[in-house]
């Protein structure tokens, strides 16, 4: 289950407004293929003195920018991205836009800008660190600028008549043909008095990511390659509100349409995209990172779309099945559409799977430190503790270890007392099955050993009198297979703890009571608790 | 199925080029006892028979019996002449140590404690697999003794050695150096000398036998050797009654020679001496009663003369 990390009641509301113009007649606008965009993106994840700073505010809209450029058609050089500190910042970027499109002025083609701001904010203005940016200048500054769509989302807080979020504000006034849908459309994040919430496991705001997702074409209900407004908010109302069930606060979001005209405005066209992942159909849910920057690309449900556009790269894919996760590769480097089926999903523990402000790593690396104890029946070294650490590689359902621990204990036969130190390790293998945060794992290997031993006779005064040696110093190698069980839980971030119970065979030269020595099997059996970092 | 005998090959080269484990019953012994163990042809019957080591239980009091125990037990197969190695894996018990001077100052080197014992070979009739010692009350021995090394003992000594007396005499035991540890000791024998009736005269000296030497243990069926299965033997008793007084010239009273007794002749015929021993118990105290005589050569033996 995912789980919601960060609900910032009260400090933050997403919400988005689109206000557009939709000059074509056709029933649907002209996707943006067709169009001279220019956009401008502004993160900020610092707003006032009294609001908390934002995790991924910067992040969601460097990932909007991606989105637009790859599937928008913006050309880099029509996209303004800024990192905003002062109303200035914003207001020059919408000034510079103003200029790109008044040069696009002799293309023909229809212009579409698109504004996108994430950041805190209020009913009146952009909150930035350094000052505030009124709704007024920012829609006069909009306004100015010379295009046939403009399509505006604001990303910041919304509580309504408590001043801390974007009200619902007039929406931007449509340039729009006759016959084209035109009017204004408010696309928000949650309702009124709703805080909306980031996500650490989504990498940034609930909302945003499943507008990312959506426009990618996890929102592309009927399938024809194209994602309209009407599907988008479909998708992101229905996500966003089942994945905020899970989280203290729910969220809704919400939309007030003014339009007119007629068709559909299309926001997107995934089917251009030059890569597509399909899932498998059903309730799983799958998150798209990209490698090697892991950056979140989106997510998809078997249960909708199941069809996301991606640009092409190479990809890995986590899948949510209740509490199970699994993960899998994909290579799309040459684009193309590639169709995951269940069985190139492994299973993989949760410590393995690190989400960092968006972006995931895979962890198949472990160390175990590791505590325990050692029982050798019929040996002078019956009772021993066993402390060592353990390197371990997994990948689906197998694991691959490397163990080295000290092994100490009393040593007491019919004639000697003393004690037994030895260096043990050795190699291992396993097969591991994932359920939720437990991972049960069976594996077998081997280990040497060597030790000394200390041999003090339990009569060691009298000998010693009597002119014998009284104690005896011995050193031996052993080796032999090693078998086990383990079960390993979870405890949150990197760390898991785990039970292993083992038996291991020692075959080791020993000295019997008739004093021949002889290869013996000599059989152990232990117990270890473990605390294992993933890295 | 190659890689598996390599494998397995591998580690055992391994695991026997890198020293052995003490094992839980790895008792390496102190010293190792051989010996040859022959027969009169009396017990071949036997498959095996078992040699025992048995130590004399110290006793805080001089007048208190002797008391043994038997701590290491080894089964002999019985083809005779057989040898034997018993290994001693144990010290003495602490109740067979004695201190060799109570409340004194042992001089530096000298022993402070030490321990006699020595060898059985017996039948283990009831096969229970140890020495089946009697009580005082005992009438009957559980188990039969076949033989003990004649004159053996085992002193076992702590703290130091005894070192010889140079002064001793040949009969004395100090005349040889005791080591720490386990030294073996032969007695030598003893016997009444015609003539001399009070006579124990020692046949030959002291001797210490080295540790890896043998030991020669004789089978009989006498049975006074089942006084060695008594956990407490009980003190012996020498005494001399009667017999014949010296005889001056031809006065010579006759002789009453006890019934059983062995006599011993000396070589003119002039002088006998004769002892028998009786015991009410298999453990209980030895009563010898011992009779000697002397006549003059110059006139005949008198009626009863044992030595015709």
């Amino acid at each position: 289950m995912i789980r919601v990390l960060r609900p910032v009641a009260g400090a933050m509301a997403t919400f988005a407004v689109l206000s557009f113009a939709a000059p074509t007649p056709a029933l649907a606008a002209p996707p943006p293929s067709s169009r001279d965009v220019v956009a401008v993106v502004v993160g900020a994840n610092i707003g006032g003195a009294d609001e908390a700073p934002l995790r991924f505010a910067t992040s969601d809209a460097r990932r909007v920018a991606d989105l637009l450029a790859e599937l928008g058609q913006v050309s880099p050089g029509n996209t303004i991205v800024v990192t905003a500190d002062t109303p200035e910042q914003v207001l020059g970027a919408l000034r510079q836009a103003r200029d790109r499109a008044q040069a696009l002025a002799g293309s023909g083609r229809p212009k579409t800008f698109v504004f996108y701001y994430s950041g805190h904010g209020d009913d009146d203005s952009l909150h930035l660190a350094k000052g505030l940016v009124p709704m007024s200048d920012l829609r006069t500054a909009i306004a100015a600028i010379p295009v046939d769509l403009r399509l505006s989302i604001v990303d910041a807080c919304r509580t309504g008549g408590r001043a801390k979020g974007v009200g619902s504000g007039p929406a931007f006034d449509l340039a729009a043909a006759p016959d084209s849908p035109h009017g204004s459309v408010e696309l928000r994040a949650s309702s009124v008095g709703e805080a909306a919430q980031e996500s650490d496991e989504l990498g940034g705001a609930v909302f945003t990511h499943f507008l990312v997702s959506g426009l990618r074409g996890a929102a592309d209900a009927d399938r024809d390659g194209r994602v309209t407004l009407s599907e988008l908010y479909a998708y992101t109302y229905r996500a966003t509100l089942l994945r905020t069930t899970s989280a203290p606060i729910l969220q809704h979001p919400s939309v007030q349409m003014n339009l007119a005209g007629a068709g559909e405005v299309v926001l997107t066209t995934p089917s251009g995209a030059p890569a597509f992942l399909e899932v498998p159909r059903g309730s799983e849910r799958y998150l798209v990172f990209s490698r090697p920057s892991d950056s979140a690309m989106g997510e998809v449900s078997g249960e909708g779309a199941a069809r996301l556009a991606l640009p092409a790269g190479q990809f890995l894919v986590v899948r949510r099945a209740g509490s199970a996760t699994s993960v899998a590769s994909v290579d799309l480097a040459w684009g193309g559409t590639k169709r995951l089926t269940g069985s190139e999903f492994r299973p993989i523990a949760r410590e393995e799977l690190a989400r960092r402000g968006g972006h995931i790593e895979l962890r198949p690396l472990r160390v175990d430190g590791r505590v325990g104890v050692e029982l050798a029946p019929g040996a002078g070294d019956l009772l021993a503790l066993r402390a060592g650490a353990a390197l371990a590689y997994a990948t689906g359902s197998f694991e691959a270890e490397v163990e080295g621990a000290y092994v100490g204990g009393p040593f007491s036969s019919t004639a000697f007392d003393g004690g037994v130190h030895a260096i043990a390790g050795g190699p291992s293998v396993g097969l591991r099955s994932v359920l939720g945060r437990v991972t049960l794992l069976g594996f077998v290997g081997a280990e040497v050993r060597q030790s000394w031993e200390r041999l003090d006779r339990t009569s060691a005064g009298r000998a010693s009198a009597a002119g014998f040696s009284a104690s005896e110093n011995r050193s031996f190698f052993a080796v032999g297979p090693r078998a086990g069980a383990r079960v390993a839980m979870a405890l949150g971030g990197d760390l898991s703890a785990s039970f292993t119970a083992y038996f291991t065979g020692l075959l080791r030269r020993e000295i019997d009571a008739s004093d021949s020595a002889g290869t013996v099997l000599h059989p152990v059996i232990g117990g270890a608790l473990a605390i294992g970092y993933a890295f | 199925m190659r890689r598996t005998v390599t494998f397995l090959m591998a580690t055992a080269m391994a695991t026997t080029a890198c020293g052995s484990a003490a094992g839980n019953g790895y008792a390496p012994p102190f010293v190792t006892l051989k010996g040859t163990i022959t027969t009169t042809g009396a017990v071949k019957t036997l498959s095996t028979v078992r040699v025992a080591l048995v130590w004399k239980l110290a006793s805080s009091s001089s007048s208190a019996p002797s008391s043994f125990r038997a701590v290491q037990e080894l089964d002999v197969r019985a083809e005779f002449p057989v040898g034997f190695d018993l290994d001693v894996r144990t010290l003495p018990p602490p109740e067979a140590m004695a201190p060799t001077a109570s409340g004194q100052a042992v001089p530096q080197g000298f022993a402070t404690a030490y321990a006699f014992g020595t060898l059985v070979v017996y039948e283990d009739t009831n096969g229970n697999g140890k020495l089946d010692l009697l009580s005082d009350d005992g009438t009957m021995p559980v188990d039969h003794v076949l033989g003990i090394p004649k004159g053996l003992e085992i002193v076992y000594l702590e703290g130091g050695g005894f070192p010889k007396n140079p002064n001793a005499l040949p009969g004395d035991e100090d005349v040889l150096d005791h080591d720490p540890g386990f030294n073996l000791i032969v007695e030598p024998a003893r016997e009444l000398e015609p003539g001399c009736s009070s006579c124990n005269a020692p046949v030959g000296s002291w001797t210490k036998l080295p540790l890896d030497g043998g030991l020669d243990i004789e089978l009989t069926q006498d049975p006074r050797l089942a006084r060695a299965l008594c956990a407490t033997a009980g003190a012996d008793a020498v005494t001399s009654t009667g017999g014949c007084q010296p005889c001056i010239g031809a006065a010579c009273a006759s002789c009453a020679i006890p019934a059983g007794a062995a006599v011993k002749c000396s070589d003119d015929r002039t002088a006998f001496v004769a002892r028998a021993c009786a015991s009410a118990s298999v453990c209980g105290g030895l009563t010898c009663e011992t009779v000697s005589g002397r006549r003059d050569a110059g006139f005949p033996a008198p009626s009863g003369w044992p030595c015709p």
